[in-house]
């Protein structure tokens, strides 16, 4: 009764995020807002169905296919998330108005570039 | 390739891994499935020891970044819980209060295998998402002006950078 209980509290949270990002997907400005929902609470509400399923089973066999699964998705979520961002920079895509840009990487280039000329 | 350079270690893993995985799948341990799993998976390390993803270096890891790693996954555990509550809270709320930039940074890891897992680790957790990664420039796109802070000093960078310490 307890396993019930808590199966359903795992998957009722799982499909909650899964609605998220899908919610997520509509109401986000840009292609890489997107992403975020996309790429995290998938990750998160797959996971959580998946552990509801293998408490409700309880087969060892099915639970270590089912941890499998947990496994790969962990893996290809964001690789995934970070091929599709990567694609959509490469092309071009504009950043939502408004957006700031943080550039350390120069920065930090110019600082050792410095000292090395100083040295 | 440097012409006789084995690594045996790495075979023994590879198999361990496969034969593991076959047993998963069969779930029993009748003889004849072993048998078969063990002939298929020698059969699989011999063809792969080619095959040289780490760009040629041996497979060598030590206990302590075994303990390093494990520790690491939990510690991404934990992130990747607080990013979704983040991100379903930004979802949710009616305002939507977003202010996304991109993120330009510096990173040296070296190790194949420690870059891979940072730059995922990067995607799951709070705000952020890996766009790029190019030797040692890391995009980074964030979906608030704090976490595009929060990238620049990230206690989980200090920590991949001990583990790949650990492994010299």
């Amino acid at each position: 009764m307890i396993k019930q209980i808590l199966a359903m509290i795992l998957m009722g949270s799982g499909f909650f995020f899964l609605a998220v990002s899908a919610i997520g997907l509509i109401r986000m400005p840009d292609v890489y807002n997107r992403m975020h929902a996309l790429g995290k609470c998938d990750t998160l509400g797959n996971w959580l169905i998946i552990l509801g399923l293998i408490l409700v089973i309880g087969d060892l066999t099915s639970a270590a296919k089912m941890a499998l699964i947990i496994v790969l998705v962990a893996l290809i979520n964001p690789v995934m998330t970070h091929l599709l961002a990567k694609i959509s920079y490469g092309l071009g895509i504009d950043l939502v108005k408004g957006s700031y840009r943080l550039d350390n990487y120069a920065r930090s280039k110019g600082i050792e570039e410095r000292g090395e000329q100083g040295g | 390739m440097v012409a006789g350079k084995k690594d045996i270690f790495g075979a023994i893993i590879i198999f361990l891994l496969l034969m593991g995985f076959w047993l998963l799948l069969s779930a029993t341990v009748h003889w004849q499935h072993l048998l078969v799993g063990t002939i298929l998976s020698l059969g699989l390390t011999v063809a792969w020891s080619k095959v040289q993803i780490g760009g040629g270096r041996r497979t060598s890891f030590s206990l302590k970044q075994l303990g390093s790693m494990i520790i690491y996954l939990l510690c991404l555990l934990w992130e990747v819980l607080k990013a979704n509550i983040m991100v379903a809270l930004i979802v949710l709320n009616p305002k939507l209060p977003v202010s996304p930039g991109m993120v330009f940074t510096k990173m040296d890891l070296k190790h194949p295998l420690m870059r891979a897992l940072y730059a995922n680790s990067i995607t799951l957790t709070p705000g952020t998402i890996t766009v790029d990664l190019e030797d040692d420039r890391l995009v980074v796109h964030a979906i608030t002006t704090s976490s595009g802070r929060g990238v620049l000093d990230w206690y989980m960078y200090d920590r991949a950078k001990k583990i790949e310490g650990e492994g010299s």
